[in-house]
């Protein structure tokens, strides 16, 4: 037992607190989140508002497909210049219930902002993110996806 | 996707078996159509083992219109490794625990069918890839030439913020918590949500058994650290309660690993 023990190492909580998210620019988070109560929308919804040939990589905006989470919708449009993304803003974001859409409420703009810290090269991937924040990216994703293609 | 080096790649997300699961491969010259197949596999695992679709084969087991032996192969042998399972981890990882009075061995589908969709990249010549599948994630190679893929574990109680950033180059990271999708694990004793963990992070070789091992870690509660220290070949990070982390030794090479 004390050998299994002396094997664990306890690290500090600054650890915990490696990274922090809200360290994006104001202006990312200012728009209040868009909740829809209606029926889902539809997904066939590739809006490409631009396209622009620049060196070094696509640019354009796209909306993302309409991921569906336990608790409820998630589809956001993503805009890329030269490749990078500039812009994310949430299409739809719709709880099943009261308590969803507030906690997608909260969770839409800290979504956002850790979005674009992720797409800045920093991360590549995320290991057990909420229902949300997953159909969160796998919406931007598909966004970006078709930006890319288009 | 594409980066400063210019390799395209290839990048698809569908929903799935009730999650988003993106596939992220940063290869060039990959035939396309090998995303097509990879999906279609995942697909026809959800219509085998979905306990939400009546006709499916584990369904049908559970309601008794199909014994054990009949089913496919696919079937017994996920049951069989459940069962192995079972015994590794004291009764913590149970297929019988999730839903009273029947089989439920979605908790090693996932892991078990990521890790096939892994093989078909593998056999369609990428090398460098990631598969996320609900925030469990498969991956190989290096996404750029200096540096492995960076992993960011969610911090299980500010969802705007990362735990721990792991860099890596092959293997699979699972994260086991009660933050996400509810309290979808129970402690197969007490049939209740364990008490003292925040999340289980289980980093190895593959998916299927970090899941597992991730999803026991967390049922044990604050017995589970010292459980994952016994563990051959798979490196944890447990976050308990008052945000004390606890990691095996090995968690700590992997998260420091830097490019050479």
């Amino acid at each position: 037992m004390r050998h299994t023990i002396a094997a664990l190492l306890v690290t500090a909580v600054a650890v915990v607190l490696l990274l922090n998210f809200k360290a994006s620019p104001p202006q990312l988070t200012g728009t209040a989140p868009t909740t829809t109560t209606a029926a889902a929308p539809a997904r066939t919804s590739a809006a490409k508002a631009r396209t622009g040939a620049a060196a070094g990589g696509a640019s354009g905006t796209a909306t993302g497909e309409l991921m569906q989470h336990q608790y409820g919708d998630v589809q956001v449009q993503a805009t890329l210049r030269n490749g990078q993304l500039t812009d994310v803003q949430t299409v739809a974001i719709d709880g099943v219930d009261g308590h969803s859409q507030q906690i997608d409420s909260q969770a839409e703009p800290l979504l956002r902002a850790e979005a674009l810290q992720a797409r800045s090269g920093s991360i590549d991937t995320i290991s057990g993110a909420t229902y949300t924040s997953e159909a969160y990216i796998g919406s931007l994703q598909s966004a970006i996806d078709k930006v890319r293609n288009a | 996707m594409p980066d400063q080096t210019g390799i395209q790649g290839l990048h698809r997300v569908e929903h799935l078996m009730g999650m988003p699961i993106g596939v992220d491969v940063r290869d060039d010259g990959i035939d396309p159509a090998i995303l097509d197949e990879l999906f279609d596999w995942l697909r026809s695992v959800d219509a085998t083992f979905s306990t939400y679709r009546p006709d499916s084969e584990i369904s049908r087991l559970n309601a008794g219109t199909l014994r054990r032996a009949d089913a496919g192969p696919h079937v017994r042998a996920v049951l069989d490794r459940c069962e192995t399972l079972r015994h590794q981890t004291g009764g913590y990882f149970d297929a019988h625990a999730v839903i009273p009075g029947a089989i439920d061995p979605t908790g090693l589908v996932k892991g078990w069918s990521i890790e096939h969709a892994a093989t078909l990249l593998d056999c369609a010549g990428a090398r460098a890839y990631a598969i996320n599948a609900g925030g469990d994630v498969r991956l190989r190679g290096r996404p750029r030439p200096d540096h492995g893929w960076r992993v960011g574990i969610q911090h299980p109680l500010q969802r705007d913020r990362i735990a721990a950033l792991l860099e890596l180059d092959d293997g699979a990271v699972a994260t086991s918590g009660a933050y996400e999708r509810g309290h979808h694990i129970v402690t197969p004793r007490t049939r209740r949500s364990p008490t003292g963990v925040l999340s289980v992070t289980v980093v190895g070789p593959d998916l299927a058994t970090a899941d597992a091992y991730a999803t026991a870690a967390f049922a044990m509660g604050r017995d589970g650290p010292t459980w994952t220290a016994t563990l051959d070949g798979y490196e944890a990070m447990t976050i308990l309660t008052d945000e004390t982390v606890l990691t095996t030794r090995g968690f700590q090479r992997a998260a420091r690993r830097r490019p050479c």
